[in-house]
């Protein structure tokens, strides 16, 4: 359950809020003493780097080709043929993690990124219009929020039918309350700014202050909650693949390699176990690269929330 | 309407046959699979050689002799059961052990998906094997699908073949004492005829019965518009089930959840989503039986858990074990491993009449590139028969046909594609998202990779794989169906061109003159002639690609005695005894 | 205090506004005619039975007509019948709610148990490498998928050790050791990720409340670390750790659909997933309802409890 960290934690979002001088200082520090400061967010990144590079580089490490079944050596443990075992039909896991990380961490991305354009727009606008249009807006998001994640996405899929599309847009329906939350929540407390109570005296037009001087100042904290998504995302993935609901083969994922293998747990467990520590790592990943980055930019949020 | 789910149902039991290791593991295995109970019905585990079996007239060689020796039962009669070899030793045992003793409660773990007990509107797959031991049919079916007596104890066939004359057994009641007579067995197909009662099993008996007469107190006369042999077959299963009227009057409605049969067992109480517990009938006509004191079918969805249980012996049955967690009982004390090689068949198909498949040098291109040795290792544990063509079993199987129609070869493969002019193409084969058939997908995408065409994987939820498949929007899919007792039924449904699940275009008016004439003749040998004839246009034909005949496992307590599976894949439970 | 009761509960009124309509659009957009799957593949029914069906489910109408429906039915408890199973949707999940209550119960004890003590403690002593390696471990149980534990703990309990059944379910009043034996896993699985969130909230409170006033004047009068955090820091401390339950509530119900799953327990979250692989859409439909409304509702309700018990929030409305 990784949800909770981004949808349940109002501390979390709410509290980082507060600190605008973040950036200035974490440019200050410059980032390579932010990085032995911080331990969490050179973990996290440290993991991704990895993650991603493994993922990017599979055409030239991947030993096998991840697709090509080879029937003789179905179901094999760990050897130094295969140093990740081999699955029913006989296929080399080692290449197929490195190929399904690019899935993963692909649709993982994706839906976080569809899922934060239009929650940061839903949150911009919400945020500079109040009145009817922002409780419409985030009376329709508390109500996105009543739905486990899961649950939504399940039910999302279910109502498109299983494709890589149908689950991106699930787990991109997901995030949107999120962000729209947060920079909406951000935007109230920027509200009363001088240099936006300027501008908005100058007469500028509200797109341009809403994109000239709000969205500068929303950039640190929709990072945040854009590497706490990813860690979501690509868990609800996970689970919605291994729940049997997730982006169909042939391409593997790493959700969809912990179903496919834990048929065959008590024959062979590595095929369950080395998915599952990848799907691990990668939000491992993504919450540590979040929090580090919300602690180095509001340093108050760190001592609250320890570590 | 035939059968509002039994889609669902069958793909459940899929589900539970394939790869399920969990609930959600294996996804139903949805493509073809919908009406296979439609004619899936079967016998009793044969009205043995025991008392009241009198001597039968066998009308024109329809029947054939069963009663195997219950002491052998266990093993002989499973139609190619075997053990294996961890759990040899106990099969010996169990032969071994000669007399039946009475007495014990058989725990039946199972996934139930039963709605009703009402046969004439059964749908769901698990109910029958409930129906099985609360009910008699009028007939029954031994292993090789060859008609047996049940209720009817002998029967004969007018020479115009448009009567069908059974001789009942005397003195049958049912559990609420009333009489299983010619009268109680002309009220239920009045009952099954009526278009306003509904029934869905009538559209298996109607065409051709018209209706059933009263000859006196133990003969009853069926009236047919036209000679139709797969009648016979359509009594074994749920059109041949007899109710007692009494009690269907008495609940109405609630029938289906107050079944009362003549069978082995009454019922006793229905928990939903917990169990069906029935107990023995002391007033069973055959005297003797049935051995055990009672049965509880249990709901246990998950196969893991099924396993889990026959291990500890919290149950004593289980079946529909997917080959590859097969190996989690071998060795496991007290527990001993049933197989049946089913007839059912796996393969795929696609639309002969419209492109690009109405090519048929494309057709046999890809029917020569599919190495069914290989499916065979990959997708089913190395086990069950490789199949050529649709009759795997039952007294129309001709194994000559195994050895001919096409087997793997690439080279000729690849000669037919470039008359064919397709090589290099690309071609859209439809999956549904469950395990086994994509891993089937995976496996024909690199095999016909080697072909020399490209294979796109569309996924597709498995409750909407057949609907597709059945609203013509797949053209090339995989498939498989369970055999019916009457060669007609599968054939038929899938080849004549008006059988109701013919999806693939397929319009041969000689396999339509050749079935219909098939159909008249009560002569089981001259029947099958015509059916091997039947079998060789379709294979030719190429829109099937036939691969697969795989093996069905079923696991038992080794106390438990006198398992026999038979070959629609229902069990049944009502000659099983429990071993002191 | 009415006034936040009532303001409270008129918040929740388009909460649920929003979720009826999102569950019926949803429902509405599913791939397929309603009625060719009722009907099933093996139907022979002609174009006249299938329009007179279609007529007859109200499918034919425009949908918010069909939505207003709908609605008026399920306000009155009445969410239709399963397009698979014979009984009710509203029955299958009172059959099933027991189960998945047992799980989501014991989970939700097992991590207050287990985490207040341990936030505490990284509270009292923060910043030392107790409270460090707490936190970490907080953190890293948030990222661990429930499904990969379920998993290991399934191999090594259950395939290796066999001490735990792997997966299955005995109700408690058939057997209460049965019923323990096989939710231990379940009951760790789904609570690991909530004994973190928990541990770190709990921790976060904690200090917030040893910094006010009244307790450091405690402590500068001398009191023990102990006696302060007895008589008063507890006290306040812990009442927001209850919105913690009432915020981890959606969490937990998305968790218990993955762990029933996992361990093959009959709860409501099974019986969802095996509905949508069944596309029977009344029965998702319903249950996606139940569980949003169930998880406003208990938010709502915890909402009240805190405003009751938090004198600030009590005072703030008179």
């Amino acid at each position: 359950m990784a949800e909770p960290i981004a949808n349940h934690m109002p501390y979390a979002v709410e509290t980082s809020i507060a600190s605008a001088s973040a950036e200035r200082r974490a440019r200050a520090l410059g980032w390579v003493r932010v990085l032995r400061k911080e331990p969490q967010l050179w973990i996290g990144s440290l993991i991704l780097v990895a993650l991603i590079a493994g993922a990017l580089l599979a055409p030239l490490s991947a030993p096998y080709d991840p697709l090509m079944p080879d029937y003789s050596v179905s179901l094999h443990a760990p050897s130094r043929a295969h140093l990740f075992g081999t699955d029913n039909l006989g296929r080399d896991q080692l290449s197929r993690i490195l190929y399904g990380g690019r899935l993963s961490l692909f649709v993982g991305t994706c839906a976080v990124m569809i899922g934060m354009l239009i929650g940061v727009t839903l949150g911009l606008i919400s945020g500079y219009k109040m009145g009817v249009l922002d409780s419409l807006i985030m009376r329709t998001m508390d109500g996105i929020l009543a739905f486990p994640g899961l649950v939504l996405a399940l039910s999302i899929s279910f109502a498109l039918g299983p494709s890589l599309r149908s689950v991106i847009i699930a787990l991109a329906a997901v995030r949107v309350p999120g962000f729209a939350r947060v920079v909406r929540g951000q935007m109230l407390a920027l509200r009363n700014r001088e240099y936006i109570e300027a501008a908005e005296a100058l007469g500028a037009r509200p797109v341009r202050i809403v994109l000239r001087h709000f969205l500068p100042n929303l950039v640190s904290i929709i990072l945040v909650q854009v590497s706490l998504s990813a860690g979501s995302a690509i868990f609800t993935e996970a689970s919605l693949s291994f729940l049997g609901f997730g982006v169909p083969p042939p391409q593997p994922d790493w959700g969809g390699m912990l179903h496919d293998g834990y048929v065959y747990l008590e024959i062979n467990p590595w095929l369950s176990i080395i998915p599952g520590a990848f799907i691990f790592l990668a939000v491992l990943g993504f919450n540590f690269l979040g929090d580090g980055l919300r602690d180095t930019l509001d340093p108050q949020q760190r001592r609250r929330r320890g570590l | 309407m035939r059968s509002v789910d039994e889609e669902t149902s069958v793909r459940r039991e899929l589900r539970e046959q394939t790869l399920s290791r969990r609930r959600f593991t294996a996804l139903a295995a949805a493509s073809a699979m919908a009406a296979l109970s439609v004619a899936c019905g079967g016998s009793t585990s044969a009205p043995t050689a025991t008392a009241g079996n009198k001597a039968t007239t066998a009308p024109s060689g329809v029947l054939a002799t069963n009663a195997p020796a219950l002491a052998t039962n266990a093993t002989a009669v499973t139609g190619g059961a075997s053990a294996p070899a961890g759990s040899a030793p106990t099969i010996a045992a169990a032969a071994a052990t000669g007399q039946p003793t009475k007495g014990g409660t058989l725990v039946y773990a199972r996934n139930i998906d039963a709605k009703t007990l009402d046969p004439h509107f059964s749908a769901q797959f698990s109910e029958r094997y409930m129906l099985y031991l609360i009910y008699n049919t009028l007939v029954a079916y031994d292993k090789d699908f060859n008609i047996v007596p049940d209720l009817a104890a002998s029967w004969d066939v007018g020479s115009d073949g448009k009567t069908i004359t059974f001789h009942l057994r005397p003195n049958v009641k049912f559990h609420d004492g009333t009489d299983c007579d010619a009268a109680a067995v002309k009220w239920n197909y009045d009952r099954i005829l009526d278009p306003k009662v509904n029934a869905p099993v009538r559209t298996q008996v109607q065409p051709p019965l018209k209706s059933v007469d009263v000859v006196d107190k133990t003969t009853v006369r069926f009236n047919l518009d036209q000679p139709w042999r797969p009648l016979l077959a359509a009594l074994g299963e749920r059109p041949g089930f007899i109710i007692s009227p009494t009690a269907a009057q008495k609940f109405g409605q609630d029938f289906g959840r107050n079944p009362v049969g003549s069978g082995p067992f009454k019922f006793v109480e229905w928990v939903t989503d917990n169990h069906i517990t029935i107990q023995r009938f002391d007033g069973y006509w055959d005297q003797g039986k049935p051995y055990l004191d009672k049965i509880e079918m249990r709901h246990v969805p998950d196969s893991q858990v099924q396993l889990t249980q026959i291990r500890t012996g919290e149950a004593q049955l289980i079946d529909s074990i997917a080959p590859s967690l097969l190996s989690t009982l071998k060795g496991v004390q007290g527990v001993a491993i049933e197989e049946l090689k089913s007839a059912r068949f796996w393969g795929t198909q696609c639309h002969n009449d419209r492109p690009p498949f109405d090519n048929p040098d494309l057709r046999q291109a890809i029917a020569y590139a599919t190495n069914a040795e290989e499916i065979k290792q990959a997708i089913f544990s190395n086990n069950g028969r490789i199949a050529t063509h649709p009759l795997g079993g039952g007294w129309a199987y001709d194994p000559s046909l195994d050895s001919q129609g096409y087997m793997f070869d690439l080279n000729k493969a690849k000669a037919a594609l470039t008359k064919a002019g397709a090589a290099g193409k690309s071609f859209t084969f439809t999956a549904s998202s469950d395990r086994q058939n994509q891993d089937l997908a995976q496996v024909l995408q690199v095999q016909y990779q080697k072909l020399g065409i490209m294979v796109q994987i569309e996924s597709v939820n498995p409750a909407d794989g057949f609907t597709l498949v059945k609203q013509g929007k797949t053209n090339w899919t995989a498939t498989n169906w369970a055999p019916r007792a009457d060669p007609d039924g599968l054939l038929r449904i899938l080849w004549h061109s008006k059988g109701f699940q013919n999806t693939t275009g397929f319009n041969n008016p000689e396999v339509d003159k050749l079935l219909d004439q098939a159909a008249g003749i009560y002569d089981t040998k001259q029947a099958a002639d015509i059916y091997h004839q039947v079998e060789k246009i379709i294979v030719a034909d190429a829109s099937y690609v036939f691969f697969e005949w795989p093996s069905e496992f079923a696991a038992r307590r080794t106390e438990v005695r006198n398992f026999v599976y038979h070959p629609d894949l229902i069990l049944r439970l009502r000659d099983l005894y429990i071993a002191k | 205090m009415l006034r936040y009761i009532g303001r409270r509960l008129l918040l929740t009124i388009p909460i649920l506004f929003v979720i009826t309509v999102a569950t019926f659009t949803l429902m509405s957009l599913v791939i397929g005619d309603p009625v060719l799957l009722i009907l099933g593949p093996d139907s022979t029914a002609d174009q006249a039975t299938i329009d007179r069906l279609r007529q007859q489910l109200g499918v034919d109408r425009p949908l918010p007509v069909q939505y207003a429906d709908w609605l008026r039915h399920v306000v009155t408890g009445d969410f239709g019948r399963s397009f698979r199973s014979p009984i009710s949707v509203r029955e299958a999940i009172l059959a099933r709610l027991p189960v998945t209550l047992e799980l989501t119960v014991l989970a939700l004890v097992v991590a207050i148990v287990i985490a207040v003590p341990l936030g505490i403690a990284a509270a009292l002593r923060s910043g030392s490498g107790l409270d460090l390696g707490l936190s970490g471990i907080a953190s890293i149980s948030l990222s661990l998928p429930n499904f990969w534990l379920g998993i290991l703990l399934i191999y090594v309990f259950a395939l290796k050790l066999r001490v735990l059944p792997s997966a299955g379910y005995v109700g408690f009043a058939q057997s209460p050791v049965q019923n323990v034996k096989f939710m231990v896993l379940p009951t760790i699985t789904l609570a690991l990720a909530l004994i973190g969130s928990l541990t770190r909230y709990t921790r976060a409170v904690m200090i917030e409340v040893l910094e006010q006033d009244y307790i450091r004047t405690a402590r500068a009068k001398g009191l023990r670390a102990t006696t302060v955090l007895r008589r008063h820091a507890l006290a306040n401390g812990l009442i927001p750790v209850i919105t913690v339950v009432g915020l981890e509530v959606a969490g937990l119900f998305g968790g218990a659909v993955v762990t029933e799953t996992i361990f093959s327990l009959p709860g409501v979250g099974t019986l969802l997933t095996d509905s949508v692989l069944g596309r029977d859409l009344p029965m998702v439909q319903g249950i996606v309802l139940f569980i949003t409304v169930t998880v406003v509702l208990t938010s709502l309700v915890v909402d009240l409890l805190y405003a009751l018990l938090d004198p600030r929030i009590r005072s703030l409305y008179g």
